[in-house]
């Protein structure tokens, strides 16, 4: 789907990209993640030209995006930065119709977008099209930036920390929901963030950069039980497996039929990350997991826990 | 625009002061009684070789034509220097309206009229090498302020270059060089009055001749309807 071969970007002196390849997935969501300043955006900004490479190739869909007209290639990709780039003198309906507008599309057609988008990511068309960016939080203008970004159906999204000035709370809602939102629309997503947190939680891969180098690009379990060199390991750090625990759930870890007395009880969708703090507080290495009917399904075991997540 | 240019206008007062403008350029007696009442010592109260509505009618077309000239020029100008290539001229063409502003307007139309002849000319000439300036620092600015990133997310959606600039560059520009425009013509409705020195008529024509022949009544006559002028610019745009 995206195909990264031996890219390399210097600015001056200073090598932001350097040799970079990878090769990303239909439906994949790919987070670029690495310290600030390791080359993130710069690969990222490659895909859609906003960055001219000095060498290498990039592949959108096995077609080499440099042969492109630029503004064209853009069109057809979804770019959301964070909330600093909605236009501030237009409505948020005009914000979202920016690409239909620019594709020629009629107004119907434009309009119907606009309050399909606006419905998608949570807002009301009827209570937030004729408004202003300012008018919006933070979140609300973030989800705006997503509808914007995804009004002409692209294939590909781009995202350069789209979520990075939201409080914790709403930061957090939107992961949740924009991940459930990209499964269902089946978008490939390269994201770009610095937060270990985020991109464990969202990337169904995760590209580790360091020095405009790529470093390992792989599923956050292998990561942390494969690290490719030590800097994989000490990026992540000590809770790297809290972290993985919070990508699972309950469901699917075979349960110990014994009596589930006096344990506490989780449901099948609690995180693992969850049951074990809930393990930790109720003191018991065992809680019960309840079978939906008031009754319970069997008895999870720290040990069982464990033992999930190593496979 | 007015809600972006964060002032609010106080329509009441402006309604009141172009009443009184109005009231004053075509009721010449009543207009009169009233410098009476403000200087009672005068017998001369009012010019007497023009009416004060032709003098406002001159007084509009100098400060209108210069207006309209200084406005093209000078975003015509401004849109040159935010060029990548105009860029590189910036610091010639600025220092040279710089020069154009300090230098003194009545010595530019004194330096013309040679050329020009009295009359009209000389004095719209001056008025646009003194307006050009506010209005093309603020085109500069007015652009240069948009926040990059801005742009950078108006060129991410795919925008061209032409795009960019009519549908994010320009209307966030806005404000800032309407504030340029509205100066500008604060001070060339002010500077039009120059005009009587060189024979073209305008406000200045009874300020002359009340500071010639010491007839303060007739400066009043003159100085009062361009001062209600420039406020009620200043409080429109
Ligand atoms: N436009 C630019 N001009 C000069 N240097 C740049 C530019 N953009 C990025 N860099 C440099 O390239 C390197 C990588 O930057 P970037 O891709 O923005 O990193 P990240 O997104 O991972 O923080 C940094 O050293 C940065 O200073
Ligand atoms: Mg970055």
């Amino acid at each position: 789907m995206i195909r990264l071969e031996h890219v390399t970007k210097c600015f001056a002196e200073n090598t932001a990209v350097d040799d970079v390849s990878l090769e990303i997935k239909a439906g994949e969501l790919a987070i670029l993640l690495g310290p600030s300043g390791c080359g993130k955006t710069t690969t990222l900004r490659s895909i859609n030209r906003m960055t001219d490479i000095d060498s290498g190739t990039i592949f959108v869909d096995d077609i080499n995006v440099l042969e492109q007209q630029p503004d064209e290639l853009r069109r057809r990709i979804g770019y959301v930065i964070q909330s600093i780039g909605l236009f501030p003198h237009l409505t948020i309906a005009r914000n979202v119709a920016t690409v239909p507008r620019l594709l020629g599309w009629d107004a119907e057609r434009t309009n119907k977008r606009v309050n399909e988008l606006l419905e998608m990511v949570g807002l009301d068309p009827a209570l937030y099209a004729m408004k202003h960016p300012r008018e919006l939080s933070g979140g609300e203008q973030q989800r705006v930036g997503v509808a914007r970004a995804l009004a002409a159906d692209p294939a590909v999204l781009l995202m350069d920390e789209p979520f990075g000035a939201l409080d914790p709370l709403s930061r957090q809602r939107l992961q949740v929901e924009f991940r459930a939102l990209q499964r269902e629309l089946g978008t490939t997503v390269v994201f770009v963030t610095h937060d270990i947190e985020e991109a464990v939680l969202l990337g169904d891969r995760i590209a580790l950069m360091d020095h405009g180098r790529l470093i390992q690009f792989d599923r956050p379990e292998t990561l942390w039980l494969s690290p490719a060199t030590p800097f994989v390991s000490s990026f992540f750090g000590e809770e790297f497996a809290l972290k993985i625990l919070s990508r699972h759930t309950v469901f699917g870890i075979a349960l110990e039929r014994v009596s589930p007395d006096g344990l506490a009880q989780v449901t099948a969708e609690t995180s693992l990350k969850d049951a074990l703090a809930t393990m930790v507080s109720s003191g018991r290495d065992a809680l019960s997991v309840s079978d939906g009917l008031g009754g319970s399904a069997g008895v999870l075991t720290f040990s069982a826990l464990v033992h999930a997540v190593k496979e | 625009m007015g809600e972006s240019l964060g002032i609010r206008r106080n329509w009441p007062i402006v309604s009141l002061m172009i009443a009184a403008l109005v009231w004053m350029t075509l009721d010449q007696a009543g207009f009169g009684r009233l410098l009476g009442f403000l200087l009672p010592d005068e017998t001369t109260l009012l010019y007497e070789r023009e009416t004060l509505a032709t003098l406002m009618g001159q007084h509009l077309v100098l400060a209108g034509v210069s207006g309209a000239l200084a406005l093209v020029i000078g975003v015509a100008l401004g849109l040159m220097l935010i060029t990548p290539a105009g860029a590189s001229f910036r610091d010639l063409v600025v220092s040279i309206a710089n020069f154009g502003q300090t230098f003194p307007s009545i010595a530019v139309m004194a330096l013309l009229v040679p050329i020009m002849g009295y009359g009209w000319k000389p004095v719209v000439v001056a008025l646009v090498i003194y307006s050009v300036l506010p209005v093309m620092l603020n085109v500069v600015a007015g652009i240069e302020n948009v926040p990059p990133a801005m742009v950078d997310a108006a060129q991410g959606t795919g925008m061209n270059a032409r795009q960019r600039f009519l549908a994010v560059q320009l209307p966030l520009a806005m404000p800032i060089i309407l504030g340029g425009v509205k100066n500008m013509l604060v001070i060339a409705v002010g500077a039009a009055t120059l005009g009587a020195i060189v024979g073209a008529g305008g406000l200045g024509v009874p300020i002359m001749a009340g500071a010639n022949q010491f007839k303060p009544a007739l400066v009043l006559e003159g100085a009062i309807p361009s001062a209600f002028l420039a406020l009620i610019i200043d409080r429109t745009l």
